[in-house]
């Protein structure tokens, strides 16, 4: 196995390193879709191992993730960009995603006691469908941001950057 | 040879809606990676649908179906909450083809952002709402009496994530 950590002194790439973060959000947003199409199909039993497998990566993985990129990449845009631009927009999807997220976290409940009925249903397609919506565009969207960082910073700023994304989101995997 | 049922004319609607929405998430990634010419040719074909096909049905629905279910549900429960989400698709396909006429026959990274933000959103908009008028779709086939009516309107009170 190898180790493909930065060595100390080595210089950590920002692009790559948040590339890769969503790389490995985009199968977890995708499977979203997957999971409301089977809500409704399939038994509610049937529906439990995806939910919790979701559910977990989002609560776990998805929120430490946008709390980090505020602090480290917003932060830092909003100084280089300056008054020109807000990142006020992207702060608010951050928001909304934080409430979609803890609306599907009411669905636990359905582990012990399944009894799903139609409106409990659409609601919890609803926003299976809202998330994936949003996460789809505002990743593309962050893509664009980090794309900024890229031209403008020094190699230095960026490594600083990347660190602080590696550090901040270790441990959460 | 019967003529079809409100229910199964409408279900059969659904069934070509939901062959085109179903294509919309692949449609609008595929507007980041395609050539100009085939990401042009896949917007004009998304827009011949969201305007050729998904409006007209929206007005029958409105026009033929939402009335004869307030009828049934005799004023327990009211589809405004439904009408109020075509109002939101109308202006959603309104958005749409005013980012398509805006620079027409150009290609550009954030008229394809914002593209693909209208078609995400229209994609998780339509998948419930198609699904919800399925449910009342069914109820129109099974009929309501008097005795289940409230019973059916406090289970189909309008879902709304967070509500």
């Amino acid at each position: 196995m190898t180790d493909d950590s930065p060595q100390p002194g080595e210089l950590v790439s920002l692009r790559a390193t948040s590339e890769a973060h969503h790389a490995q959000l985009m199968p977890h947003v995708d499977r979203l879709l997957t999971l409301a199409e089977m809500v409704g199909r399939v038994e509610c039993a049937a529906l439990h191992a995806l939910y919790n497998e979701e559910y977990g990566f989002v609560a776990a993985q998805l929120i430490p993730h946008i709390d980090t990129v505020e602090a480290v990449l917003y932060e830092r845009l909003e100084v280089l960009m300056g008054p020109r631009h807000t990142m006020a927009p992207m702060r608010e999807e951050h928001e909304t995603v934080r409430h979609l997220v803890a609306e599907l976290g009411t669905y636990q409940v359905h582990e012990d006691h399944c009894t799903w009925n139609e409106r409990e249903g659409l609601a919890l397609r609803r926003a299976l469908y809202r998330l994936h919506a949003l996460l789809k565009v505002h990743l593309a969207e962050e893509e664009q941001y980090l794309a900024v960082l890229d031209r403008s910073l020094t190699d230095a700023e960026k490594d600083v950057l990347a660190r602080h994304l590696e550090h901040a989101t270790a441990g959460n995997g | 040879m019967t003529t079809p049922s409100l229910p199964q004319v409408a279900h059969d609607h659904h069934e070509r809606l939901l062959e085109h929405v179903n294509r919309i998430p692949a449609d609008a990634d595929a507007l980041l990676t395609a050539k100009p010419d085939a990401a042009l040719a896949s917007i004009r074909e998304t827009r011949a649908f969201l305007t050729g096909t998904l409006l007209p049905h929206m007005e029958a629905a409105e026009r033929a179906l939402y009335p004869e279910l307030e009828r049934m549900f005799q004023n327990r429960h009211s589809m405004a909450p439904m009408r109020r989400e075509h109002d939101r698709i109308r202006e959603l396909v309104g958005d749409f083809g005013a980012l398509v006429d805006k620079d027409a026959g150009t290609v550009s990274l954030g008229r394809t952002l914002a593209l693909r933000r209208v078609l995400f959103q229209l994609y998780a908009l339509l998948k419930v709402h198609l699904g919800e008028e399925e449910a009342y779709l069914r109820i129109v086939e099974r009929g309501v009496t008097d005795d289940i009516a409230d019973a059916v309107t406090a289970a189909l009170e309008h879902p709304v994530a967070g509500s």
